[in-house]
């Protein structure tokens, strides 16, 4: 089962930007729509995570974990989201409206408004680890923790998530 | 876990990048190493942006330093803004530089680049009315990130001549998009008092045309200056490390008089700290922390009072050249939130803790309420007692007769006091107990003791019990308790949410290739899967499976040989995948994907030998057949590593 494991080890072995941005961008920017619960502002900050990993290749691509790099720049953007207000601005007049027709739309909103609820660091390390199935190591190289923290906040998030959905149903 | 992971789906939706987000990704590093051509040496001005929207504010300052000693024109010094909407500080510093004006104006906190410092340049001339005219401002943000325009036009064309009017008489400048400018330190007595009030925003040199100086003596080797260059800052500086650039500590030494001070992970992500800013507290000259002289940190003692840490949040930038051999300097600074360090349990507070609960587990009684399981136990759901091991007798059920314990890991960690216990208790056989735990303040400040199943030593993991120095067997249910087995450290339950569900039960414990790889498969009702890749269905019973197993052309399998399992008949099986085998798809909690597979959803691999005990359940239990994997059953010693854990499998009747 070992080629099964970890998303990481299926990940390409050329270190080339444009293979790593083709292994990696679908899932930053799905992890990001988790992450701000808004389309457009997630795929904003993953270009600008991967133009920042761009600008650094030759530092990043020879990283143990390149994708651990662009993970922790793409979370360091997000919290300066928080003052976005200027994008927010943009967005409400630009944004053409995404595809949230039909049955689905309510559960995604349920779920993103849930975890929008959660504190920033328990979204994010469940995030990391439930949805891009990092380990809490890995997880933890990121977010700056250790794995027994990453733990922790995992438990909590999860606690926190199903009381939340639990309560909109 | 899978509830989990179907939720995040649910909120990921049908949402998909855009198909051409590679090729917008080079545009937008192509366009920005544009704008950091076209502004290099200029000033960016996020105010400006915010002007056009109505925001701008007004500068406060004091006397005007005029950089060459040219007090030819009332527009030369510091201009300041004194409230900013945004809370940041804007400051335009104005320079002669032969027959135009250099203007650089500074903002800590700029919307337009999403909250982050920018800096707007330009070159000025004064026109026939007095006016000083600046033809083409340029922004930049600090961090290298593009200005994120508002609505309305090209913010090439808001700013088009920026033009500055002085008032003379209340040494005011009025900018054209409605920006109301001071002296710095006029009008705000505020600032006089405050000797780091007077301190320019960019540091160590205080004017573009100084920065540009100090770029090219540092690349002329000049010493003096060579100091500001750090190759590898940028990435640091961009998670909020200080690295070891020299900068920091020069800054907070000769600019804001700090003799000592440090940088510490616990202290360096308040709310508030972008990328970019680097956090520092001060620690009193000369002092010992009272509360940690021994601790790492323990020379910081803090600076307000018994507990809190004056703070600051440094930005630095390289104005000039971006890169290795650029030169960093001081963009901006800000007093912050004083860090606060928790005091540490005093001996009393551990003894008045520690002790009860000793007591009560050699009485026999009562221990239960007087310590916590750490709040997330990885596998509390699988394991048949969740409470803390060996509570109040060994596993041979020898009762412990006394107690002692010992503060480790170097006594309280500074800041959080987090304090790490070795427990012993002594039974009346001579079995020796040993656990760890950790006295713990919660969020408010209560201290609790806690057992952690998997504590983290400065090495790594560590054995939370043991038991004459060895580690303690868990046991752990499968089937909701109808199958149990235990398995002993470093073997234990899988925590990939990929490889679970309620079908399986994987253990790890076997190291290949530094990585724990399934040791042990439990799998419930196994489904064979057909050569079209269709799945059969669960065989009734294990002579069932072994058939059908033999009879799929994509492996190769042993004649069955029955064994015993949990005191149960048991067939066992080795099998291998035969070459050219069907690659059928597979989809586990988590992942999915096509390859050869065992049975469904378990995929294996050229060359993997493969180990499987084929046992009927008994009567009443939620499967019929059980199949216990031994995945990798010719690396290094599986077999041997996994009989333990094989022999301790036990069924029991509902």
């Amino acid at each position: 089962m070992r080629e099964l494991t970890l998303p990481a080890e299926a990940r390409p072995e050329a270190r080339d930007f444009e293979s790593f941005f083709r292994a990696e961008y679908r899932s930053l920017s799905q992890a990001l729509v988790l992450l701000v619960g808004d389309a457009f502002e997630a795929e904003e900050i993953a270009q600008e995570t991967m133009t920042r990993v761009l600008e650094r290749w030759d530092r990043v691509g020879v990283m143990d974990s390149p994708a651990g790099y662009a993970y922790r720049t793409a979370l360091n953007l997000q919290r300066k989201r928080i003052r976005r207000l200027a994008v927010r601005a943009k967005r409400r007049f630009a944004s053409v409206p995404v595809a949230d027709i039909g049955a689905g739309a309510s559960d995604r909103h349920d779920v993103r408004r849930a975890l929008q609820q959660l504190p920033d660091g328990l979204r994010a390390a469940l995030i990391l680890v439930d949805w891009l199935d990092m380990d809490t190591e890995e997880a933890g190289r990121v977010l700056d923790l250790k794995p027994a923290s990453v733990r922790v906040r995992l438990h909590r998030a999860r606690s926190a998530l199903r009381d939340a959905l639990g309560a909109t149903s | 876990m899978t509830e989990t992971k179907e939720l995040l789906r649910r909120g990921v939706g049908e949402f998909e990048p855009m198909p051409d987000a590679f090729d917008r990704v080079l545009e937008r590093r192509d366009r920005k190493h544009r704008n950091q051509r076209v502004a290099a040496g200029v000033l960016g001005i996020a105010v400006f942006a915010l002007a056009a929207i109505g925001l701008v504010r007004l500068f406060g300052s004091e006397s005007a330093p005029t950089p060459g000693g040219e007090p030819d024109s009332p527009f030369l010094g510091t201009w300041v803004s004194t409230s900013d909407a945004d809370g940041g500080t804007q400051t335009m510093i104005i320079e002669r530089s032969d027959d135009t004006f250099d203007i650089v104006v500074t903002d800590t906190i700029a919307p337009v680049c999403s909250g982050t410092p920018a800096t707007m340049t330009g070159t000025g001339v004064l026109d026939p009315s007095g006016a000083l005219v600046i033809a083409s401002p340029a922004i930049t943000c600090d961090d290298g990130s593009d200005p994120e325009y508002l609505s309305g036009p090209p913010i090439e064309e808001v700013l088009a001549n920026l033009t500055f009017v002085l008032d003379v008489e209340t040494e005011t400048v009025t900018d054209s998009l409605g920006g109301v400018w001071l002296r710095k330190g006029a009008g705000d007595p505020s600032t006089t008092e405050d000797p780091l009030a007077n301190l320019t925003p960019l540091w160590p040199q205080t004017s573009m045309e100084e920065v540009r100086q100090a770029q090219e003596l540092a690349d002329a080797g000049d010493p003096d200056y060579t100091w500001q260059v750090t190759r590898d800052l940028e990435g640091q500086v961009g998670q909020s490390h200080p690295a070891d650039a020299e900068i920091f500590g020069r800054f907070l030494e000769e600019a804001l008089g700090w003799e000592d001070y440090l940088w510490d992970e616990a202290a360096a992500h308040p709310d508030g700290v972008d990328s970019g800013d680097v956090v520092y507290i001060r620690c009193a000259p000369g002092g010992t922390n009272p509360l940690y002289p021994d601790a790492r940190g323990g020379g910081c003692a803090p600076t307000l009072d018994e507990l809190r840490y004056e703070t600051v949040k440094i930005h630095v930038a390289q104005l000039d050249r971006q890169g290795p051999s650029g030169i960093w300097v001081v963009t901006g600074w800000d007093i912050i939130e004083p860090f606060e360090q928790t005091p540490p349990p005093s001996d009393a507070e551990i003894a008045e803790l520690l002790e009860p609960f000793l007591q009560a587990r050699i009485d026999g009684d009562g221990a239960e309420g007087l310590a916590e399981v750490a709040e997330y136990d990885p596998f509390a759901d699988r394991r048949v007692d969740p409470g803390i091991p060996l509570l109040y007798a060994t596993s041979t059920g020898s009762s412990y007769e006394r107690s002692e314990f010992e503060v480790v890991g170097g006594g309280p960690g500074w800041p959080s006091g987090r304090t790490q216990l070795e427990v012993r208790l002594f039974a009346e056989n001579g079995d020796v107990v040993e656990q760890r735990f950790s006295l713990e303040s919660d969020e408010a400040g209560l201290l609790r003791l806690v057992y952690d199943f998997e504590p983290f030593g400065p090495q790594g993991p560590i054995l939370a019990t043991t038991e004459n120095g060895n580690a303690v067997p868990v046991e752990y249910g499968f089937l909701d308790g109808d199958v149990t087995f235990r398995a002993t450290y470093p073997a234990q339950p899988d925590q990939e949410n990929w490889v679970g569900g309620p079908d399986r039960f994987p253990v790890n414990g076997l190291p290949f290739h530094k990585r724990n790889l399934t040791l042990v498969l439990l799998l419930a009702d196994p489904r064979p899967v057909g050569p079209g890749c269709e799945e059969a269905k669960a065989p009734a019973d294990a002579e069932a499976l072994a058939r059908s197993l033999r009879s799929d052309s994509d492996l190769e399998a042993t004649a069955p040989v029955t064994v015993t399992v949990a005191g149960a008949p048991a067939l066992q099986i080795d099998v291998l995948l035969t070459p050219d085998a069907t690659e059928c798809p597979f989809a586990l909690t988590n992942i999915s994907g096509s390859g050869p597979l065992l049975v469904k959803d378990t995929p294996i691999f050229e060359d993997q030998l493969v180990r499987l005990y084929l046992l009927d359940l008994p009567h009443g239990a939620s499967a019929r057949v059980l199949a216990v994997v031994i995945p990798h059953a010719d690396v290094e010693n599986a077999l041997e590593l996994a009989a333990p854990i094989v022999d301790s499998i036990e069924f029991h009747a509902r």
